[in-house]
């Protein structure tokens, strides 16, 4: 009977985090299309409208974008294999949202004098999993290029793959120092450390953990920026340059998952930053997991902080112009590797100091 | 975990079949990333949870990914191989033939292997926390000697690439092309 209440339990959890990635992804395809129209000084998202309304463009993200593409021609390029062409976008969604697995959303849930954790999968290695699957979504990304038998496309797969190493190295070892002052690989263990304040003033956030994670925050940010392929790191498919790049050769429904496999990263991005750097589901000066409303309150928390980054991520999309290629690869090489190098240098030397 | 032992090192083994015979280098590539995927998976059934990771973290998601990058950058259809039957491939195919006979020698022996999970094994365990004691502690001669190997082929690789990007020598380099066209310009303006 127990057995089967637990095997419940993960079950519920998780159609909970499925629910939860996929709904906030399509909450940053809403974000995306308003708010891009918001900075451009339009009127965005506003055709499809029933009696007038168009209930604040959400009836043209929800609705009518699927039903176009569900009902769209698939088009598979003459001469190359249907199954490869078909696999492209599963990869570039399904390992972003396993990745996902592992997030801590809330403080432990007690019932019945029995604590469940509101996280699908206890790792002990729970960051690197997530890194581990953020990294394999680059083959949906290169395999797409690849198997379109187009020199457009096969030059964003070509130059997605020498971005995604790139960038994940400084995305390494930027948070390096970072879990070397938790000591701990364990999200839910490096969740709970964020408690409590420093100096009685700051909140004791990852960010404010040690002197130097601010860095690493930047430097992190900015890599984990660049792994979502989004301008200004948009080379991949940048529109003006090579069509569109990997998916030129995609429409319908396969075009679709790209682009849920796009937001979903945009959603996994912001709650590593949330995690690691700003307190998960901690709220700054009160006990959060000790109050009997504790998981609901924190779970909202959690949320909230991951909606505000998801909100970032899209307006510096829009802000910002794209990089020449060259700049691209000497950013993360010749500056932002250095850096990350000595933010490690500099917070081992504090953790042996202090 | 016999049981799921036994599936992994079937699909391991069919994929591993995948990576040789594919006709494409980009076809080999992608079976040589399940396979990867699945040694994660046979590490995760062995209680070791952070290798597991890492496997597929270093391997499937980096490495693979660097030869991915070298097949595009050469050409899709340069990458076509028209025959996998080759003095090479002979060679490698006598070699597997006889670890196969061994192993399939040594299992018809009856010997019994003990197959535990990592922890409480001796060898460590299967966080990144004791894998590191062990790294540091027993193994830091083996680990820093690779190190310094890992080092010099860096600096070796570095040095090879750097060679070629020597100035061009007077006579049929850029900088006489330009030359000859300042003199040309030259010429004209005179």
């Amino acid at each position: 009977m127990n057995e089967l209440i637990g095997l419940a339990v993960v079950l519920l959890k998780a159609v909970l985090v499925l629910g939860a990635v996929l709904n906030l992804a399509l909450f940053v395809i809403w974000v995306e299309r308003k708010g891009s129209a918001l900075i451009q000084n339009r009127i965005g998202a506003n055709r499809a409208a029933i009696f007038g309304f168009d209930f604040a463009g959400l009836l043209n993200t929800l609705v009518a974008d699927p039903v176009k593409a569900l009902t769209k021609e698939d088009f598979v390029p003459p001469g190359s294999s249907r199954f490869l062409h078909a696999l492209a976008p599963f990869l570039a969604v399904f390992p972003v949202i396993i990745a996902f697995a592992v997030v801590p959303f809330g403080p432990p849930l007690r019932v019945a004098g029995q604590e469940i954790r509101l996280q699908l999968a206890d790792l002990n290695a729970g960051i690197l999993f997530m890194f581990a699957f953020l990294s394999l979504a680059v083959y949906g990304t290169v395999l797409a290029g690849w198997v379109s038998q187009n020199k457009f496309s096969l030059l964003g797969g070509l130059r997605a793959s020498a971005q995604m190493i790139s960038y994940e190295i400084t995305m390494g070892i930027s948070i390096a120092g970072v879990l070397a002052a938790y000591q701990s690989l364990d999200l839910h263990h490096i969740v709970e450390l964020q408690s409590g304040t420093v100096a009685g003033v700051l909140p004791r956030w990852g960010i404010f953990y040690t002197p130097f994670n601010w860095l690493a925050f930047i430097l992190f940010f900015v890599a984990v920026m660049a792994e979502t392929k989004r301008a200004p790191f948009d080379l991949p498919e940048a529109e003006s340059e090579i069509v569109a790049g990997y998916f030129t050769e995609y429409s319908g429904i396969k075009f679709l998952l790209f682009w849920l496999g796009e937001f979903a990263e945009i959603v996994v991005a912001s709650a590593m930053v949330t995690v690691l750097f700003f307190g998960g589901w901690q709220v700054p000066y009160v006990e959060v997991a000790s109050s009997a409303l504790g998981p609901l309150i924190g779970a909202l928390v959690f949320g909230l902080k991951v909606a505000f980054f998801c909100v970032l991520q899209v307006v510096v999309r829009w802000s910002l112009p794209r990089f020449r290629y060259d700049q691209l690869l000497g950013l993360s090489w010749k500056l932002m590797l250095p850096l990350a190098l000595l933010n490690l240098l500099a917070t081992s030397a504090y953790i042996v100091w202090s | 975990m016999e049981a799921a032992i036994v599936i992994l090192g079937v699909l391991i083994t069919v994929c591993a079949c995948g990576v040789v015979f594919s006709r494409q280098s980009l076809h080999s590539a992608l079976w040589l990333v399940a396979v990867l995927f699945l040694a994660g998976a046979y590490f995760a059934v062995l209680d070791a949870g952070f290798l597991a990771v890492v496997q597929v973290l270093i391997y499937a998601g980096a490495i693979v990914i660097l030869m991915v990058f070298v097949i595009m950058l050469l050409g899709a259809d340069a990458g076509a191989v028209k025959s996998v039957f080759r003095l090479p491939a002979y060679l490698g195919g006598a070699l597997g033939g006889m670890l196969a006979g061994v192993l399939i020698v040594f299992a018809l022996s009856g010997a019994k292997v003990e197959l535990a999970p990592v922890k409480g094994s001796g060898l460590g365990g299967g966080t990144a926390e004791e894998l590191g004691r062990e790294l540091f502690g027993r193994y830091l001669f083996a680990f820093e000697t690779i190190g310094v190997l890992l080092f010099a082929a860096l600096l070796g690789a570095v040095i090879l690439a750097a060679e070629q990007k020597r100035p061009l020598t007077p006579g049929r380099g850029l900088r006489a092309v330009q030359e000859v066209r300042k003199a040309e310009i030259k010429e004209n303006v005179d």
